[in-house]
């Protein structure tokens, strides 16, 4: 049987806004052959499922505090750390296509054997369990997710070479997912780095451990994966994809952002304060405002945007609920006043 | 009704290749998803729906669901603006597990035009696809 040949491109390190504008373009296109892409995060950052709420799943403060920064991706699950000691990669190919079942499940198991090969190559005993997550010893060390869209199958997982396991946990909103669930990640995961020496076994770079995942991912496949990069149009698209991921009412309120009629970014002095709305018969029907704060002020804002919800867009109404909220709170605003803040709000609902 | 292995496709209803079906009244089309369709995905626990007054276009993604483990996007299969959303949806998910073709519709479109309810397959049409698509499906997971 004749092997296919895919596209394989490695970006190495990213941001993870602009990884997924690249997976967008790649998703997007029609003519683009299959395609499998290695990468890392840049910097610490957490992904966060389509479905997911922020506010549920995350110590938001503690983000702030850390800033450590998560970004909804496109397709379901949880929350999840990437750093650059995990390798990550994405697989995007036609629904329609000659390999890759279209049954979900099936389609995991094919896909992430690739991943199942290279531990085994490296010495671990590694096995796909709960549909999509990899183990080793009863412990996860492989997250995948997936989703149908634009015609493609698009999936992508990461592999902890290391994972800072206690930075992660501090992270997660510990109140809305329970103790148990938190605190037993110690005993539900783990690491490439640690299962190697477990068993006697020196660490492995991420350069050193990318061959076996490749060649893990081609027998499984039973296809070639040919070196290739990007063209300048998709990176040209991939860039403009990636918006939507930087954005916070996207990141943060995925339900505004289908709606927002109103999107501004207000510098006031050093600080930013952005604002994203959606104003329907001189009503403010839904509002987000966030700023680059102190991590108890960021909080403070999401609740304020609570409180602008449903009241008219008019500079006096605004100006009543935003002093009435910090007078309430008995917040001291040193970074920013009362007044900068109505004049933000009141210029991005009334532009 | 036209049975594909264990699948129905209901002779009242039209049909895309995205596991979609249509059953157009007058100027407004209702849309969900196939048994078939359903029964890929299983287990659909969050349903993201359009907004009422959303126009939208042929193809372009307009709603989403999350089963178990995946996401998958739903495209219109007509041009027009969302009049009604099924949002028993929002808490009862599953609903399009356990019966696509009834209580699990997912919107309502006021259609621009007829002229594209054309681009549509019948049952019948429906059936010859889909059967070549398991077909194939088998093959692939057979290797």
């Amino acid at each position: 049987m004749l092997v296919e040949e895919w596209r394989f491109i490695d970006l190495d390190l990213i941001q993870l806004e602009k990884l997924h504008g690249i997976e967008e373009v790649l998703a997007k296109s029609r003519r683009v052959k299959p395609t499998i892409l290695f990468w890392r995060a840049n910097k610490p950052v957490l992904t966060l499922g389509y479905f997911a709420r922020a506010e549920d799943k995350l110590n938001l403060e503690k983000c702030w505090k850390l800033s450590i920064w998560f970004v909804r991706r496109l397709t379901g699950g949880s929350v999840g750390p990437l750093n650059p000691n995990i390798l990550s990669y994405s697989l995007i190919v036609n629904e329609d296509n000659n390999v890759i079942p279209e049954k979900i499940e099936e389609s995991y198991q094919m896909i992430c054997d690739g991943i199942v090969k290279a531990l085994k190559k490296i010495g671990l005993n590694a096995y796909l369990t709960r549909i999509s997550d990899v183990e080793v010893e009863g412990r996860k060390v492989s997250g995948n997710a997936q989703t149908r869209v634009w015609g493609k199958i698009l999936q992508h997982g990461f592999i902890y070479l290391e994972l800072d396991l206690e930075t992660f946990k501090s992270l997660l909103n510990v109140e809305k997912l329970g103790e148990k669930k938190v605190y037993s990640l110690d005993e539900r995961v783990t690491w490439v780095n640690r299962e190697l020496k477990k068993v006697g076994k020196k660490p492995l770079t991420i350069n050193e451990f990318k061959p076996y995942l490749k060649k893990g991912f081609e027998e499984a496949l039973n296809v070639k994966l040919r070196d290739d990069s990007l063209t300048s149009l998709e990176e040209k698209k991939a860039e403009k994809y990636a918006e939507k991921f930087f954005m916070d009412d996207w990141n943060l309120k995925p339900e505004l952002f289908k709606t927002a009629n109103k999107r501004m970014v207000c510098k006031v002095g050093e600080k930013t304060i952005k604002i994203s709305a959606f104003i329907q018969n001189k009503k403010i029907k839904d509002i987000l405002v966030t700023g680059n704060f102190n991590p108890k002020l960021n909080k403070e804002f999401l609740a304020l945007s609570q409180k602008l919800k449903g009241i008219l867009a008019e500079k006096n109404v605004i100006f009543s609920v935003i002093d009435g909220f910090f007078r309430e709170k008995k917040l001291s605003l040193d970074e920013i006043d009362v007044e900068e803040i109505v004049n933000a709000v009141v210029k991005a609902v009334k532009t | 009704m036209v049975v594909v292995e264990d699948f129905v496709f209901p002779d009242e209803l039209l049909y895309t290749t995205k596991h979609v079906w249509v059953k157009v009244e007058d100027k407004t089309a209702i849309v969900g998803v196939t048994s078939l369709g359903q029964s890929l995905a299983k287990g659909i626990v969050h349903v993201d729906l359009p907004v009422v007054g959303q126009k939208v276009r042929r193809n372009e993604v307009v709603a989403s669901f999350e089963t178990i483990k995946a996401v998958v996007r739903i495209p219109s299969p007509l041009t027009g603006k969302i009049v009604e959303v099924n949002e028993r949806l929002l808490d009862n998910p599953e609903t399009i597990n356990k019966d696509p073709y009834g209580e699990g519709w997912l919107f309502k479109i006021s259609l621009r035009s007829k002229s594209e309810v054309r681009k549509l397959l019948t049952a019948k049409k429906a059936s010859t696809y889909f059967k070549k698509f398991l077909k194939k499906e088998r093959e692939k997971y057979a290797g």
